[in-house]
């Protein structure tokens, strides 16, 4: 399905002109960069900080997933989590409309947690491939 | 207004001027068939109000045709010539622009023996410049093309908004008008648009944007719900079209999802298997979330999303949450 517009055959040219020499290098610019990333930067004790990078561009929506040792009591949440299992010791982050850049999450537990029963992932859908992406990251 | 006169049957009238309304037309390089369809009549009476003086028309089809010329009312209006006695005699509102048109006096041309030469001098000088404008006409013309797709749930539940997308993309790398026109299903009620439409209600509902378009994409959305008493599992069909300003073939059908389902399933519940996963979740925030201002119903969604599941309730018309 098509519809005819007139224009100047000269700006065509000049952006195929653009598109040649700007193309190429451009995947060299963008190669190696993950588009979301996390880490701990408190991954044990009382206190749990996790960092949540996102480049450009970016999805707009992620879900982090953090998994405790089941049954432990969470004592505050910065944002809040919007879902939270004390059974299963799994909580869940909501962040929309995130704009790229580092983000911190933080948590503060009943009891010290070790380093070994704690555990991240993040979820997001790829927007160029539109495909569900899972990111695992540990302390 | 001086032109201004209303019909014994109470509808206002105005006098335009034909000439004028032409002028503008082509100075904006709009086709007839664009105007007619902005005011909702043939292209026929489009030509019709051109080719006449100053046609009586209803002051409604006059405000719709101000605004498809970009124009204000006064400027096509008709201000020193008296009112001539009407000569649309209240028309039905579908054929709201018909006159009958009356055939302009043709003078009798005169020909002198002596002038033939120059005249002939004259249509070759026109055959040649004719001729060097179909060859830069061709020689700038490129064939852009345009794509329009809708995004529609597969199911929604009667009452309960869902979301309606159409995006317009194109490799033009010039700006251009167009007329997205949407028919939503009869048992259907529009809600919130962003950008704003045009709402038609005769028959099924009738959504209206005219646009300029300036960048390679644009998004049209909508909010909709089924009426609460239409039945589950019946099929309900959405059609639209988008008419560019163009002579050739300015006329595209919307492409992508057609129908939507009455179901007692969530439209963010893609699966329908009676709960809102992560993946249905992101995937309708990476859809519907970028579209500033559209209120697509995520607190609901997000509550069925922490719940464990839900179920609709036909008697509250609400869904339930299994906690």
């Amino acid at each position: 399905m098509t519809a005819k517009i007139i224009h100047p055959r000269t700006q065509s040219l000049l952006l195929l002109t653009l598109l040649i020499f700007l193309l190429p290098p451009m995947p060299l610019l963008y190669a190696g960069e993950a588009l979301v990333s996390g880490r701990y930067l408190n991954g044990a004790g009382q206190d749990i900080q996790l960092q949540i990078t996102v480049a450009s561009p970016a999805p707009s929506t992620l879900i982090v997933i953090q998994k405790l040792p089941a049954g432990t009591v969470i004592e505050a949440a910065t944002p809040a989590f919007h879902q939270y299992d004390a059974g299963k010791g799994e909580g869940k982050w909501l962040l929309t409309q995130i704009r790229p850049g580092r983000h911190v999450l933080s948590l503060r537990l009943a009891h010290p947690a070790a380093a070994g029963a704690i555990s991240g992932e993040i979820r997001y859908m790829d927007p160029s491939s539109g495909r569900l992406t899972n990111l695992s990251f540990r302390p | 207004m001086d032109s201004e006169k209303p019909l014994a049957g109470g509808i206002p009238m105005v006098n335009i001027d034909g000439a004028r309304i032409r002028r503008i037309r082509e100075d904006k390089g709009l086709t007839q068939l664009y105007v007619a369809t902005v005011v909702g009549v043939t292209t026929d009476t489009i030509s019709r109000w051109e080719n006449r003086r100053y046609p009586n028309i209803k002051k409604d089809n006059a405000i719709r045709l101000a605004e498809a010329l970009e124009s204000e009312l006064a400027d096509i209006i008709e201000h020193s010539q008296p009112v001539p006695p009407a000569e649309e005699p209240a028309p039905p509102p579908d054929t709201a622009a018909a006159e009958p048109a009356t055939p302009l006096p043709l003078p009798k041309p005169r020909f002198a023996s002596q002038n033939i030469v120059v005249l002939g001098a004259a249509f070759l000088l026109l055959a040649l410049t004719g001729l060097a404008l179909l060859w830069w006409h061709t020689a700038t013309e490129e064939e852009s093309q345009i794509i329009a797709v809708r995004i529609l749930p597969a199911h929604a539940t009667p009452g309960i908004p869902f979301p309606v997308i159409v995006e317009v993309t194109t490799n033009s790398s010039l700006p251009f008008s167009l007329i997205l026109k949407e028919t939503l299903p009869q048992d259907s009620i529009p809600g919130q648009g962003k950008p704003r439409f045009v709402f038609q209600e005769s028959g099924p509902p009738v959504l209206k944007w005219i646009d300029k378009l300036s960048k390679e994409h644009a998004v049209y959305s909508y909010l909709a719900r089924l009426k609460p008493q239409v039945k589950l599992e019946t099929v309900h069909q959405f059609t639209g079209r988008v008419t560019v300003r163009s002579d050739d073939d300015p006329s595209i059908t919307i492409s992508g999802a057609t129908s939507l389902q009455a179901s007692p399933f969530h439209w963010a519940d893609s699966n329908s298997d009676g709960r809102i996963d992560d993946e249905e979740l992101l995937s309708v925030y990476e859809t519907y979330g970028g579209i500033e201002g559209l209120t697509f119903g995520n607190k609901l969604i997000e509550d069925i999303w922490t719940a464990k599941g839900y179920r609709w309730n036909p008697k509250t018309q609400e869904y339930d949450l299994l906690r």
